[in-house]
């Protein structure tokens, strides 16, 4: 008999009722989900597999023939490796700083764009940066592998660690206490007891570090110098850098392999996230404080400060020092900041981009916490939630690419849409599928009996709110997210939005042609445009850790 | 109350405009310049958003032809585009609107956008790229004449362990000019042909012009910091270590690397011809921005390209320098650039060596990581870095060019 056995434990699964309570209620808190993804989502995947089986498969078979394109794919299946890569560093990192507090500043970069992380990571890894003292071919072959996997591990790892930190914080004294009154040692404790204990919220954030992987674009594209591109080329790239040398089915094979493979990885998280796993019945405690844990702690801390640091610093220097290769050594002053601001476009999409994640953020609470709600405690049948929740999970990480030719067309017949209105829908849209698993898995660990008593009350929305009520870190987490995907947003905005979406990200790129020139420019336009995510996310803290870990009890 | 009718006004209007993507003076541009060169175009454009046009522009960078190419959504669709690869009038044919012809621009010039007797392009920028930027306080003796002496030069420079080039070689069009010039000492007629679509690429000359850049390429030391940072250095990079921090004496380039000089050097700016053998003529390669019409329906897009058709448009970048015009009515360049402006306008006045590179269409299209300018970094890395016999990498590049066009026609 293993501890967990004996544990006293709650049953938070849906009530049993005795009658059918309103079902087209829940239909109705489902519909404009529904609605909004199968119009953006479903419907273009649905015609990009049908494109891309239109001659006959032949499509996949060019796929694999032709070089490039299977190196590619190859290549963006090295991507989703990496993703569990990063979450079991970050674990490693959680367990061996534990005890250290102000491991916070950690997730930080889940606010960063990756097109910032990208210019953080060349400004350091370039000839003359400040890792050229090590050696000067990083971004050669095959040194760029290793500067893409850490700038995709300082992304993600941070955010691990913290969620990680939490998880194992909350595993309830009293099962450890058990496990070694029965006298189990150290490794069975962490295979019995430990590792389970953290399967749903490590099957959270791999499914989130997957997402990022997935779409992995601006990153390449700004990170690797022209004569490595090809080595490092991913699906996504390649699809649009080459689509006018591809057929149409060739073209849609392509965004369709890319979508398949990390579905199915994606399919197969879902059993960790829907492993059951008991309540906390007691408040979690601060681990005591260890000096090991501190060490690694504050190590931490100061290797991830340091790309954001390097931007900073290349940032308060004058262009032309900048150019230079001035990070560290003289030729400070604020010429890059103004030079920065000059044209006026920066202002302007800082004002374009806020307006647009804010509407994004509100517009996907508005859709996607009814849908939760419903599917959490709509009397939907087990049955019937279980397959809504792989149809979410599964659309959750299908990359723009696959839908977007589609969906361009949606837009061209309706032509009733400006490009920024379209945009703002869209980002809606890809946001609702994974802030719907959020929001249902916080809302289904809400107290039984508090939604047990509302059910019998006839006002309707009552227990809406009052979950609602009860699950706000989810919620705070969720519009959070969104706000800072949509802030951060370049490939959507690139095929979707052309030049008038004024995308912070745009501006950026709008000076990345020639890197060395503009690094001074370029890192003073992402220490602004970072700005704004990174207090949002700094602020929403303590929060946002809730948020995860509640949208991982069930 | 009042005031909050207005702001319902407000709204609608706001729904209003965004439902019919803006108002019909307002274009969308895309182009291949960044920084500071896309701050000059916006400068250009400043009298037409003056005068009440709203204008969106947007950097495709090094991917401008996907930019152009994407055919996503009519709303992602720009109005206008800046190209400076005549190919793309063929790639994007379909949907380029013709355009009327410009007084002042060259025959030669306007016919690279003429496809079926129709003109698909105006051209706004002219670039000289048979340039070698030095700085006279590195350079070792005087500058070079010949070619001869020009790899002399940089031997003897080399061997004392004074690296007399850098070179970005992260750029692939960097490689390709260099060997666009080197072909067109050698062969102006085949360069014509190939530039035309002609299967040649397995020609003798086009082999001799590979070797000729090996010749240089592989010479030990002659790359600053070595050619595996060469690979990694963009062009601006290549610039900067040699005017600002003097780490080589010579970089082959083009008109437009002035102002870079200019703003990131320490050292004057001075030039010589891209050097051919004594017997051949001195190549003229030049580049260029045509502005193309992607949106039949765009009034603001016809008059802004009509704008950029002017000579005083171009009048406002050509007086910050990097920006030449083949309009004769365009003065005032900075510096000496003038003479350069006056030897693009005479020696190719009938028919420019435009960029072959820029010329090729399909697998040819170079762009990072496809195209010439994959094959021509391949052959960079097999001559500088690995040091394989010139005969061999040469015969492969050309091979692989040869196999490129096979496979895109």
């Amino acid at each position: 008999m293993t501890p967990s056995e004996i544990l006293l434990r709650e049953d938070t699964r849906s009530p049993v009722r005795g009658h059918p309570r309103r079902p087209w209620r829940s239909l109705l808190h489902l519909l404009p989900a529904a609605v909004l993804v199968g119009a953006v989502i479903v419907l273009p995947l649905v015609w990009a597999i049908v494109v891309s089986l239109k001659d006959g498969g032949r499509g996949y078979v060019a796929l694999w023939t032709d070089h490039g394109t299977r190196n590619a794919i190859l290549n963006s299946l090295v991507w989703l490796v990496l993703a569990p890569v990063v979450c079991l560093f970050g674990l490693l990192l959680a367990w061996l700083a534990r005890g250290s507090r102000r491991l916070g500043v950690l997730a930080a970069p889940i606010a960063v764009s990756a097109l910032v992380t990208a210019v953080a990571f060349r400004l350091i890894f370039e000839p003359g940066g400040p890792a050229d003292a090590v050696s000067t071919d990083f971004l050669g072959s095959p040194g760029i592998w290793l500067v893409l996997g850490l700038a995709f591990a300082w992304q993600w790892a941070g955010l691990a660690v913290v969620v990680f930190r939490a998880g194992l914080d909350a595993i309830p004294r009293s099962l450890m206490r058990m496990a070694r009154a029965f006298g189990h040692g150290p490794w069975w404790r962490l295979g019995k007891v430990t590792l389970p204990a953290l399967v749903p919220a490590g099957a959270l954030i791999l499914m989130i570090a997957l997402l990022a992987a997935a779409r992995a674009f601006e990153l390449i594209l700004i990170t690797a110098p022209g004569s490595v591109q090809s080595e490092v080329d991913v699906a996504g790239v390649h699809w649009w850098r080459w689509r006018a040398d591809l057929t149409e089915g060739t073209s849609a094979a392509l965004t369709v392999i890319s979508f398949l493979s990390v579905a199915v990885l994606a399919l197969a998280l879902l059993w960790g996230l829907s492993r059951e796993w008991p309540n906390r019945v007691e408040e979690p405690q601060e681990p005591p404080p260890s000096r090991r844990g501190h060490v690694f702690g504050i190590l931490a801390v100061a290797v991830w400060v340091l790309p954001m640091v390097v931007v900073l610093l290349t940032s308060l220097h004058t262009p032309r020092a900048a150019a230079g290769g001035g990070w560290w050594s003289g030729g400070f002053g604020f010429g890059s900041y103004r030079q920065a601001f000059a044209s006026g476009e920066l202002f302007s999409a800082l004002l374009n981009t806020g307006v647009r994640s804010i509407m994004a953020a509100l517009l996907l609470l508005i859709i996607a916490v009814p849908a939760a709600f419903a599917i959490a405690w709509g009397g939907l049948s087990r049955r019937a939630g279980r397959i809504l929740i792989a149809v979410t999970t599964v659309l959750a990480v299908v990359p723009p690419q696959t839908v977007i030719v589609e969906l361009g067309r949606v837009f061209d017949d309706l032509h009733l849409l400006g490009a920024p209105t379209a945009l703002t829908l869209v980002h809606t849209a890809f946001g609702v599928p994974l802030a719907v698993l959020l929001l249902r898995a916080a809302f289904a660990s809400a107290r039984p009996e508090l939604v047990r008593v509302r059910l019998l009350d006839p006002a309707p929305g009552s227990v809406l709110f009052a979950v609602v009520r009860e699950s706000w870190p989810a919620v705070v987490t969720v519009a959070v997210l969104e706000f800072v995907l949509v802030w951060n947003d370049f490939v959507v905005g690139l095929l979707l939005g052309g030049p008038e979406a004024g995308q912070v990200t745009f501006v950026l790129y709008d000076q990345a042609r020639q890197f060395t020139t503009s690094s001074g420019v370029l890192a003073a336009g992402a220490v602004v445009v970072t700005l704004v995510p990174l207090a949002l996310v700094l602020l929403t803290g303590k929060w946002l850790v809730r948020g995860f870990i509640q949208g991982v009890r069930r | 109350m009042m005031r909050r009718r207005d702001a319902m006004k407000g709204l609608a209007l706001l729904t209003l405009t965004a439902a019919c993507g803006g108002p019909s003076s307002s274009v969308r541009v895309v182009v291949v310049w960044s920084g500071w060169e896309l701050t000059q175009f916006r400068r250009v454009l400043a009298p037409l958003v003056k005068e009440g046009t709203r204008v969106s522009v947007q950097s495709g960078g090094n991917d401008l032809a996907a930019l152009v190419g994407n055919r996503v959504a009519r709303t992602a669709a720009p109005d206008v585009a800046l190209i400076e690869q005549p190919q793309m009038v063929d790639a994007d044919r379909s949907r380029l609107v013709p355009l009327d012809r410009v007084p002042g621009i060259p025959a030669g010039w306007a016919d690279l956008l003429i496809r079926d007797g129709q003109s698909y392009g105006t051209w706004f920028k002219a670039a000289h790229k048979s340039l070698v930027w030095y700085r006279r306080d590195r350079l070792m003796g005087d500058p070079p004449q010949h070619w001869n002496d020009w790899v002399d030069t940089c031997r003897t420079m080399a061997a004392r362990g004074r690296p007399p080039l850098a070179i970005g070689a992260a750029d692939g069009w960097v490689l390709t000019d260099w060997f666009e010039n080197t072909l067109l000492s050698i062969d102006p007629a085949i360069y014509r042909e190939l530039a035309a679509g002609a299967e040649l690429w397995t020609h003798e000359h086009v082999r001799e012009a590979l070797r000729r850049l090996g010749e240089i390429w592989a010479i030990p030391g002659v790359f600053s910091g070595g050619p595996r940072r060469a690979l990694l250095t963009q062009f601006d990079g290549a610039l900067v270590d040699v005017f600002q921090h003097g780490r080589a004496a010579m970089v082959a380039g083009a008109d437009f690397d002035y102002p870079i000089i200019e703003q990131f050097g320490n050292a004057p700016a001075k030039w010589f011809r891209f050097p051919s053998l004594e017997t051949e003529r001195p190549p003229l390669m030049v580049g260029g921005d045509a502005a193309v019409l992607l949106n039949r329906h765009s009034r603001g897009g016809r008059d802004l390209i009509t704008w950029l058709g002017k000579p005083e448009a171009a009048q406002i970048w050509a007086e910050a320098g990097g920006f030449l015009s083949v309009n004769p009515a365009v003065t005032g360049y900075p510096g000496d650039l003038s003479s350069l402006a006056d030897e693009i306008q005479k020696e190719t006045a009938g028919r420019p060596a435009f960029d072959l590179s820029d010329q090729l269409g399909g697998r040819l299209t170079g762009a990072d990581g496809r195209g010439t300018w994959k094959i021509f970094q391949d052959f960079f890395a097999e001559v500088a870095v690995d040091r394989a016999p010139l005969e061999r990498a040469a015969n492969r590049a050309s091979d692989a060019l040869a196999a490129a066009k096979a496979a895109s026609s």
